[in-house]
């Protein structure tokens, strides 16, 4: 059955990065993109390497499940790479071929380009991979919870994403019973053009959305009559704490980036 | 929170009528009655008859058009009171699946304490009791799709409980279960008010449950038509068939053999008054 | 239009962590004509085995013999099958999705490819099967209508397509007593005068102690027994091992000859129950007279 699936990428453990608190694995994440950013040229990838390297062994991911997080991007990091090789100006040409032609610089700058869109997905892929995804929708909002005096819904896009995370396995049923249902009727969702495909799809999604709707009135109803009433107010059962450990991991990654600014400064 | 709670009914309805079009027909028409403390009360009723809006004035999910409902002494249509009426008519609804909000039943169940703004320490024995009561201690940490409808249902009754509430409303919790599910569910609300004391409504349209109350209100097109205990009202058979409603198989069958002679007293409901009642009429030495 | 069943087994999942079998070794033969009644707790593999049947399921194993068609071999064409056996599911108002009743009742022969004029004559025919009044209801939306209307359109939509075999997932699920009885009733007139195989999915044992000529009993995935209704529900101590009941009348009858009353042991109506009731005389363990079948003296009257 669809709804035995897990959601999401993560996968359960109690190592060091598993037990960080969510707030800070966040701002981790954060400061590991601004190093990503800081990075001049393809050489000093070698520092976000290192600190990838660092993260996933002490998370105890293996190199090919952080890399699955590439796959559905890799036709943007073909055409990412491509732009870049044959459209980059320079001077040093290396082949000549009627308008296209690939120089020196153009080739590092694509590799760099490529590069920093691997480091990014990757390195985030360890935050998604370790955190769950209530830890994580729970380090948002409290991360978001001071730009509520510019009134940024910090709880309520929290509530959201806990319900949607709660509704998706009941969804996911329902679209299985209602397909299976119009196939009762003779519907077909697998042969035909792509005009064709789209219509069948409306005998599927008109009577979800229903039930979407259905599911969001009665809950809304169901929230009220337990004293929802927003984010004042309310205490939590799950209270988010600082340890040492988040600390000291702040401390190495700000390290990480100094490194890494300074390099760029100093060796460019 | 006042003192008067010891002194007034869970739930007190006075001339209540309800519409949802000011235009179109009342779906609650000008019902009164009172719930006394710790009675398991069954509102029984066809579909369309008003006992599920009846049920949401119950907490001041509506608010009557006419008339007052009090829950605990307190007015619904009090706008101050809102969210103490809510904490002590707790109230389960129809679809498992709608009303629980977390991912994790522990959770779940701690929703409409973080609501109320108990403090954390507090929330967890509150959370293991509730759990405890609804023998759902096991399940604590699974995630709610992966439950059966009965156990989804028994989830929801500890999100209520764990609010001690005065009186807990169920609207239809059994309608979408099979039957397993609609015995563990309703034993569970039983043991409840038995032995916490908790006042029981019970909305339902089945009638074998209805049975099992202290008191059973029959609501036909949204007012009250027959207000009783269920020994009187299911030996009425020809009067609840004309609502639309069916009597439990065993006062079905009472009344047919009192029809044809036999000396059944009133008030036959389950297959063991049965038993009793025909050894005593078909052999009354023993 | 028979339909068999041969060793099927499914499994959800094969071969991943989360693989759980839903049937295992189901042999049965459905002849024409027939009202089965399919029992079993939920996660009995009651909807699973229900599935297999239009070809909705591919079996893991064994294979199902539709009119003496293997249904379960490859490059089938489905529609000829989901023609013959209509499957209507559970909660199957939650289908509808066309913007009048007509419209949706039109789906299934529409994907027929069925001509204008053969449709129009097919929904009309299915809102009468129904109880439904064409002329008031086809031009409305489904979704103003009250669920217990709202789940004979969606009925309708599938004898549409004029199936010989009807399938129906727990029919009156959510319905009141009133609604209950009525589709009941309209389920009765479709086998009894549509001359319909059925196929009806409950665990009410009342709703099909009365309606079905067969019954099959399924239990964590198994066929545990079959057999008409009286054969099944003379099995009490088997149908509670499984976490079934029996119909109350046999629940009586059983609970009354455990206490000495001279009853058969198979009644399993409530009409049987008072005419035998009627006939006992007197103390249950008194002296048997003869056991002629005529009325006794009743006692005193009220």
């Amino acid at each position: 059955m669809l709804k035995d699936i897990t959601l999401g990428q993560y996968l359960p453990g109690n190592t060091l990065v598993h037990r960080l608190d969510p707030r800070a694995k966040i701002l981790l994440t954060a400061l590991y993109i601004a190093m990503v950013f800081c990075v001049k040229s393809p050489v000093w990838y070698v520092l976000p390497l290192g600190y990838l390297v660092l993260a996933s062994r002490t998370a105890g991911l293996r190199f090919r499940q952080m890399l699955k997080s590439v796959k559905p991007l890799r036709f943007l990091l073909i055409l990412t790479f491509a732009l870049n090789l044959f459209f980059s100006a320079g001077t040093t040409v290396w082949l000549q071929w009627g308008v296209l032609r690939i120089t020196r610089e153009g080739f590092f700058t694509a590799l760099h380009f490529s590069m920093r869109l691997v480091f990014l997905v990757v390195g985030t892929s360890v935050l998604t991979l370790t955190t769950s995804p209530v830890s994580l929708s729970d380090g948002i909002e409290m991360l978001l919870k001071p730009l509520k005096v510019i009134r940024f819904p910090a709880h309520e896009l929290a509530m959201m994403m806990t319900i949607a995370l709660r509704f998706i396995p009941t969804l996911i049923e329902e679209t299985d019973k209602i397909m299976k249902a119009q196939m009762a009727r003779g519907a077909d969702f697998e042969s035909g053009n792509l005009l064709r495909r789209v219509k069948a799809m409306v005998p599927l999604l008109v009577p979800l959305f229903v039930s979407a709707f259905r599911h969001a009135g009665d809950l809304a109803m169901a929230m009220e009559a337990r004293c929802y009433h927003g984010g004042e107010g309310r205490t939590r059962l799950r209270v988010l704490r600082f340890t040492p450990a988040d600390g000291y991991a702040l401390a190495l990654t700000l390290g990480f980036l100094a490194l890494v600014i300074a390099g760029g400064v100093l060796l460019p | 929170m006042s003192e008067n709670t010891q002194t007034t009914h869970p739930l007190e309805l006075t001339d209540v009528s309800f519409g949802y079009d000011p235009q179109g027909p009342l779906a609650v028409n000008h019902v009164s009655f009172t719930i006394q403390k710790g009675s398991f009360v069954a509102i029984l009723g066809h579909n369309g008859s008003g006992k599920s809006t009846l049920a949401k004035l119950m907490n001041a999910l509506y608010l009557p058009t006419e008339g007052q409902v009090l829950v605990c002494g307190m007015d619904t249509t009090d706008d101050d009171l809102l969210w103490d009426i809510r904490k002590r008519a707790g109230m389960v609804f129809q679809n498992p699946d709608n009303q629980i909000v977390a991912t994790v039943v522990r959770e779940d169940v701690a929703f409409g304490l973080e609501n109320m703004g108990v403090p954390q320490p507090e929330m967890i024995p509150r959370i293991d009791a509730a759990l405890k009561a609804v023998r759902m201690t096991d399940h604590a940490a699974a995630a709610p799709h992966m439950l059966s409808g009965g156990q989804k249902q028994r989830v929801a009754v500890a999100g209520v409980l764990a609010m001690e509430p005065e009186v807990m409303i169920l609207d239809e919790v059994t309608a979408m279960l099979d039957p397993s599910g609609r015995a563990e569910v309703l034993s569970t609300v039983r043991k409840l008010n038995r032995d916490k004391g908790i006042t029981v409504v019970w909305i339902t349209h089945f009638m074998e449950e209805a049975a099992q109350a202290d008191r059973v209100v029959v609501l036909s097109k949204g007012a009250v038509a027959m207000d009783g205990p269920p020994g009187e009202i299911f030996s009425q058979v020809e009067e609840l068939q004309a609502l639309g409603l069916d009597v439990p198989p065993m006062a079905a069958l009472a009344g047919e053999l009192r029809r044809a002679g036999l000396l059944l007293p009133q008030g036959i409901l389950t297959v063991a008054d049965m038993v009793k009642e025909l050894k005593q009429t078909l052999c009354p030495s023993r | 239009m028979p339909i068999q069943i041969e060793h099927l087994s499914h499994t959800y999942l094969p071969g991943s962590p989360f693989s759980s079998v839903a049937i295992h070794d189901v042999t049965l033969d459905i002849q024409d004509g027939e009202f089965i009644g399919i029992l079993g707790h939920t996660g009995s593999g009651k909807t699973t085995l229900a599935q297999h049947l239009n070809g909705l399921l591919r079996p893991t194993e064994g294979r199902v013999v539709v009119d003496g068609l293997d249904i379960t071999q490859k490059g089938i064409r489905l529609l000829e099958v989901r023609k013959k056996v209509g499957l209507v599911f559970q909660y199957p108002e939650h289908q509808l999705f066309e913007e009048t009743v007509a419209k949706d009742i039109a789906f299934g022969p529409k994907n027929m490819g069925l001509d204008k004029a053969e449709i129009a004559e097919r929904v009309q025919e299915a809102c009468a099967l129904v109880g439904l009044p064409f002329d008031q209801v086809a031009d409305r939306s489904p979704f103003e209508l009250s669920g217990g209307q709202m789940r004979r359109v969606a009925i309708a939509g599938v004898l549409a397509m004029r199936p010989r075999v009807l399938i129906l997932d727990e029919p009156t699920a959510g319905l009141d007593p009133a609604g209950r009885r009525s589709i009941l009733d309209m389920i009765r007139s479709l086998h009894a005068k549509g001359g319909l195989t059925v196929i009806m999915i409950s665990h009410n044992m009342d709703d099909i102690a009365s309606l079905a000529t067969r019954l099959v009993v399924m239990s964590a995935g198994k066929l545990v027994m079959t057999g008409t209704p009286r054969e099944v529900f003379g099995q009490e101590e088997l149908l509670k091992s499984i976490g079934l009941g029996v119909p109350q009348a046999a629940e009586l009858t059983h609970a009354l000859i455990a206490q000495g009353f001279d009853l058969p042991k198979d009644l399993y109506t409530l009409e049987e129950v008072r005419d035998h009731l009627l006939r006992l005389v007197g103390c249950p363990s008194a002296p048997k007279e003869d056991q002629g079948p005529g009325p006794k003296e009743v006692p005193a009257h009220a």
